[in-house]
């Protein structure tokens, strides 16, 4: 351990000593506000959740949006859909006499 | 006296139940535990009463999912719950202070001077100007810098328990403590620079 561990744990020593000289006092006040934030705040944990959540379920649905948006522009210009080659080659090899 | 008559496994059984009644014993009980443990780890500019408050809230609102387990007590899950509750908090603080050697009382300024070194022999003042310089030095640092040395070195945790509490590995937090103390080291060299 080097010199400032040692201090600093003769500090943190020291320190400990305060927390045991401050004494906890409960309030019945202290209490009823948790009692009564704990019942509140059953209803609204659901709206807590989606309120979370929604904004995520936005970006998602754009996101596959744009994907079916751009699958579909591609295979709108698909270079399958034009004359089939093997016709004009059949055509060319086979002349009549 | 209630502590000595005081049934925990029952009251708990009683709150997962939706009943409310049994809350005041169970705060009773468990409020100098989390008053040590939020006063350690509280951010500057939160309340202490509203930051034990919304770690009761969160424990009746998650009771219904708590599982007792052979060995580990109940204190062990508020202990964990607190702790990171207060770690949100203290992440969710934008700044950090800025502390200089002038805003420190003269007990304080004397621990600092010992702390780097510069008196011999810890000065005879007021625990509480020890445990202020403390909470004004571990401010300085980030919130995960912070709770490591908090709970390993004023709370005399083991590496095991802060591992469980904070769900790092026994690794991370020898390594975390490490470095904290090194970030400690310097956040005190510029603290005392007065000169």
């Amino acid at each position: 351990m080097n010199p400032f561990d040692q201090r600093w744990q003769a500090l943190v020593a020291e320190a400990r000593e305060a927390d045991g000289i401050a004494r906890a006092e409960l309030s019945s006040h202290f209490i009823q506000r948790i009692l009564a934030r704990s019942q509140s705040q059953v209803a609204e944990g659901w709206l807590d959740l989606v309120l979370a959540l929604a904004p995520r379920a936005v970006i998602a649905a754009a996101c596959v949006c744009l994907l079916s948006a751009a699958l579909a522009a591609a295979q709108s210009y698909d270079p399958k859909l034009g004359r089939p080659v093997l016709e004009k080659s059949i055509l060319r090899e086979l002349p009549w006499p | 006296m209630m502590e000595d008559s005081f049934d925990l496994q029952a009251c708990i059984r009683t709150l997962q139940t939706g009943d409310l009644t049994a809350a005041d014993g169970l705060i009773a009980h468990l409020h100098p535990l989390v008053r040590r443990l939020v006063r350690n780890h509280l951010p500057r500019r939160e309340s202490e009463e509203d930051l034990m408050q919304d770690v009761f809230v969160k424990i009746f609102q998650r009771l219904e999912s708590y599982q007792p387990r052979d060995g580990i007590p109940f204190e062990h899950w508020v202990s964990r719950l607190t702790v990171r509750t207060c770690l949100d908090a203290l992440r969710a603080e934008r700044a950090r202070p800025e502390w200089r050697f002038a805003d420190l009382s003269a007990g304080e300024a004397d621990w600092a001077d010992f702390l780097m070194n510069r008196q011999s022999e810890p000065p005879n003042q007021r625990a509480s100007d020890a445990r202020e310089v403390v909470t004004k030095l571990l401010s300085l640092l980030s919130p995960p810098d912070r709770l490591v040395l908090t709970l390993l070195d004023l709370e005399q945790r083991t590496t095991q328990e802060i591992s469980e509490m904070t769900g790092w590995t026994r690794a991370m937090v020898k390594m975390r403590a490490m470095r904290a103390r090194r970030k400690l080291r310097n956040v005190a060299r510029k603290l005392t620079a007065h000169d």
